[in-house]
């Protein structure tokens, strides 16, 4: 992920508000606590 | 010359420049240089040339909050303090952590990295490293770097300085002499007050006393003076023992990356990247693990992600991905409510109330490393070098675990320095706000904790008062 869709990230993430601060800074794909990409799975 | 009060009376007679109480890192740089100086020098020791029990049970104190350490194994009390254990990881402030005006006034120091950047040099030849840290830039866009440690034999710096101390003419080693109180008026201490584990007393006459007693007990005995002199020192109501900082460190995942190079190394994000991100300093260290880790990880891979995990698995025939271990180390905000504070439930055999550390972590500390785990993992995904596993309790937001590594042994803040008696306990010249001869050296100084070790800075602010007590002595 890069700069720039981790800030739009962040700002949706903030925006919803009570999201989990691992969701702010982690809102990709995660299985088992693997960091996915999407064409991962 | 070397004095031990624990074979029988001492009555000093002369008058010193200095009186050091703690000699550990800070008090022992301090009274060598001070001593090469020509300045008559008292370094007063609570312990002596070794372990002892009866000195480092007065170590002994109680933790709230987070999971800690046993206060009285979290450093040593005897010559040479905490070097007689510490790992010898060297690396001091970068010029970021004093400028993170961005993050409130509670950052802000006194200071800036120009006035400990001249000490460099000497502390780095006092701990036997090099001075040229080679950082290198990974990736400009994610902000990603590559820090470079250097590594102490460890000195043990009551062994590497004791034959120096004992011939010298200036400084006099006082050992097994705990510190009790303090005498003078007016904001001027005129002597300290010892007493050995036979409970005689002993007084020194000094022009200037630094507290140097280690990241705990600075905060700790400043706190008693108060409580038995109120303002007669320094000031009134400096958060004496507040904004006490340690570095958190934890495991926080593993991961299969292939051909890689970068085994064993630190990473760190850059300055402008911790700015855009509002976070602070986190390292991250990479340690290759074995073959058993490898297959274990690939087998849970090929069960969440199969493509994925079937191109991880062909890599390893060939042998060309490894696993690694991902453990950050990062810096913890100041907070007013970590603090050490006197214990009303236990005093040690001096009759001091122990220490009571209160002590957690912030959501800003927790951002802090996922930011930076984040930045790190995103060039991961990127170069697709492989795939990052975080641990259970980092991506389900659950509590800290209390079986990981938990911190680095490293006690900053308490005495912090600062522009303001509201934010700290000394000013830009290490000396307690409103004294006239009271300072403190050790890394209780610090007004923000960085993320790396603090035993070199320790040594460049050492060296730095150490100047500055020459001329004003």
């Amino acid at each position: 992920m890069n700069r720039r869709t981790f800030s739009i990230a962040s700002l949706l993430a903030l925006s919803l508000g009570h999201v989990p601060l691992f969701r702010r800074y982690f809102p990709q794909r995660i299985k088992s606590g693997w960091l996915l990409r999407d064409e991962d799975v | 010359m070397l004095f031990d009060f624990a074979k029988g009376p001492l009555t000093p007679e002369q008058q010193y420049d200095v009186c050091i109480l703690g000699a550990g890192a800070a008090g022992i740089t301090l009274a060598i240089r001070l001593g090469r100086a020509g300045k008559r020098v008292a370094l007063c020791e609570g312990g002596g040339l070794d372990y002892e029990d009866d000195s480092q049970e007065i170590y002994a104190g109680q933790t709230i909050g987070d999971p800690y350490f046993d206060l009285d194994i979290a450093r040593l009390r005897y010559f040479g303090g905490s070097t007689n254990h510490w790992g010898g990881y060297c690396r001091s402030f970068e010029p970021t952590d004093f400028n993170r005006g961005y993050l409130g006034d509670d950052f802000r120091w006194p200071i800036s990295h120009d006035d400990i950047l001249p000490y460099l040099a000497e502390a780095c030849e006092i701990v036997e490293i090099s001075s040229d840290y080679r950082d290198r830039l990974v990736d400009e866009e994610l902000g990603l770097r590559q820090v470079d440690f250097k590594y102490s034999p460890p000195v043990r710096f009551g062994e590497k300085f004791q034959a120096e101390i004992e011939s010298s003419k200036n400084i006099d080693l006082f050992l097994n002499c705990n510190f009790t109180d303090l005498t003078g008026a007016d904001r001027r201490v005129r002597s300290v007050k010892l007493r050995n584990y036979a409970d005689q007393d002993l007084e020194i006459r000094a022009n200037s006393v630094v507290f140097a007693m280690g990241g705990i007990d600075n905060s700790r005995q400043l706190l008693w003076m108060e409580r038995l002199h109120g303002g007669s020192f320094f000031d009134r109501d400096l958060p004496i023992g507040r904004y006490w900082m340690e570095h958190p460190h934890f495991i926080i995942g593993e991961a299969l990356i292939k051909s890689w190079d970068q085994a064993n190394l630190y990473f760190a994000l850059t300055e402008k990247m911790q700015k855009a991100l509002g976070i602070m300093g986190c390292g991250v260290v990479v340690e290759e693990q074995g073959d058993s880790t490898t297959k274990r990880l690939i087998k849970d891979l090929l069960c969440v992600a199969p493509g994925v995990g079937a191109w991880a698995a062909d890599l390893a025939g060939k042998k060309l991905i490894c696993s690694y271990r991902f453990q950050a180390a990062w810096e913890q905000a100041p907070n007013r409510e970590n603090r050490v504070a006197l214990s009303d439930r236990a005093v040690d055999r001096f009759g001091v109330p122990q220490s009571e550390l209160h002590w957690r972590k912030a959501s800003i500390d927790r951002e802090t490393m996922l930011a930076s785990t984040q930045q790190f993992n995103a060039f991961i995904l990127r170069e697709n070098l492989g795939r990052l596993q975080l641990r259970d309790w980092v991506y389900q937001g659950d509590e800290y675990p209390d079986d990981d590594i938990l911190a680095g042994y490293h006690h900053m803040g308490g005495t912090r320095m600062s522009y303001s008696p509201r934010y700290g306990v000394v000013d830009g010249n290490c000396k307690v706000f409103g004294a006239e001869n009271l300072y403190v050296a050790g890394s209780s100084l610090y007004t923000t904790a960085g993320y790396n070790n603090p035993t070199l800075a320790i040594v460049q602010f050492a060296l730095r008062l150490a100047d500055h007590l020459v001329k004003v002595v």
